[in-house]
């Protein structure tokens, strides 16, 4: 059997069949959550956003109108709900590296096995302190720049995601990366 | 010697957005090939996160339990709008208009009207000597009006009951009292007496009862 489209489930949720969503959710709970992690650095906060986002897509599912990709559109409402997440929580939250620590020594392990463990910690503590310090980036750059680095969405979808010119998005994402290379290299990591 | 690219620009080539120009520089530049070594290191600390997934097996039951309370809660509001609508908004202080059949007397919230809150003030009040028993009273009421500090106001049609409830709700279950306090006062002037009581009694809330009174000759 087939996969149903995006626009097929929503159609089918939007006539009544609220189990629909379910499909939708499962494919794209990761990403919410991923940005929403990269954004916030806590992954209980993260799981939290996730939810409400999802929540809120489908309560406002009738004003999708199809004109960006779906997960454009809920990125947009990602976005949304991680500054009003950071609003209600305080401005910076301290990034869980014990966890994120853990998770890329395994990523680190799957993605080159001949690595020394010198170079592992290295790495490690380099991916950790860029979390931090890409939450410490004002917050409409951070935005751009996970949905550019992380997500390695297009100008295009990241101007539809976040309502915002081309032009400005590309200022967005250059000048994150700029902040961001300036502090790790002022952490020595560069 | 060529002048060096911008950030910028450097940015965009390791985006893979560069022009011939960009690219023959970054060849022969060991300066920018080194500002654009570092922004690779930067998305390559990055990286990682890019593998993060919901490690919660009860995530998506989660979500739909939480869509699925949420639209049982949403038809069970639907169906006590009219109490609910009233209770979410009621902020300031209270005072009763009442409002008789006469032309002549000062305009009170005409019901189903577009409310315009700043015209009831606490000194709007009425003649209401023809109205003889709270029986009276809350046989004739239409409506409730409730104006939030902001300004903002909510005219929902009401009976005598969903008053009742509303003021219930925000624990004034004696409402009779305030009919009475109306009465005691009689409203006979608009000096605000009504509405003195009212802040007594309601502390910090303003609401607005609107009542159609039955023409003391019955037209």
């Amino acid at each position: 059997m087939s996969e149903r489209s995006d626009a097929e489930i929503i159609s089918a949720v939007l006539a009544g069949d609220t189990e629909a969503f379910a499909v939708l959710v499962r494919k794209y709970r990761d990403r919410i959550y991923r940005f929403a992690c990269s954004y916030c650095g806590n992954e209980d906060d993260a799981l939290e956003i996730a939810q409400e986002v999802l929540i809120a897509a489908f309560e406002s599912l009738k004003n999708f109108r199809g004109e960006s990709q779906f997960s454009t559109w809920l990125y947009s409402i990602t976005t949304n709900q991680c500054r009003n997440h950071a609003r209600r929580r305080g401005r910076i939250r301290k990034v869980s590296l014990s966890a994120m620590d853990e998770e890329f020594e395994q990523e680190i392990q799957i993605a080159d096995t001949r690595e020394s463990t010198e170079k592992k910690v290295l790495l490690s503590e380099a991916h950790a302190a860029a979390m931090e310090e890409l939450q410490r980036i004002p917050e409409d750059y951070r935005q751009a720049v996970i949905l550019r680095d992380i997500e390695e969405m297009s100008y295009d979808d990241i101007s539809r995601a976040l309502s915002i010119s081309m032009s400005n998005v590309k200022v967005r994402i250059h000048r994150g990366r700029e902040m961001l290379k300036k502090r790790m290299a002022e952490r020595g990591l560069l | 010697m060529k002048k060096h690219l911008t950030f910028e620009r450097i940015s965009a080539v390791s985006d893979g957005q560069f022009t011939d120009a960009d690219r023959d520089h970054m060849t022969s530049c060991s300066q920018c090939t080194s500002v654009l070594d570092d922004i690779e290191r930067v998305k390559l600390y990055l990286t990682p996160a890019k593998y993060r997934t919901v490690s919660d097996d009860l995530f998506d039951a989660r979500v739909m339990q939480r869509i699925a309370a949420g639209r049982r809660k949403r038809r069970s509001l639907w169906a006590i709008a009219p109490y609910t609508a009233a209770a979410a908004i009621a902020v300031m202080v209270v005072t009763f208009a009442l409002r008789n059949d006469q032309p002549t007397a000062p305009a009170t919230v005409a019901l189903g009207s577009a409310p315009d809150t700043k015209t009831v003030a606490a000194a709007n009040t009425f003649v209401v000597d023809d109205v003889a028993s709270i029986a009276e009273l809350s046989t004739s009421l239409t409506g409730v009006r409730i104006i939030t500090a902001d300004g903002d106001s909510v005219t929902a049609e009401a009976d005598y009951r969903t008053y009742q409830r509303v003021l219930e709700r925000h624990g004034l279950a004696d409402t009779s009292r305030y009919f009475r306090a109306a009465r005691g006062l009689s409203l006979a002037s608009s000096n605000g007496e009504a509405a003195h009581a009212g802040e007594e009694l309601m502390a910090s809330r303003k609401i607005v009862f609107t009542l159609r009174l039955r023409s003391p000759k019955g037209e």
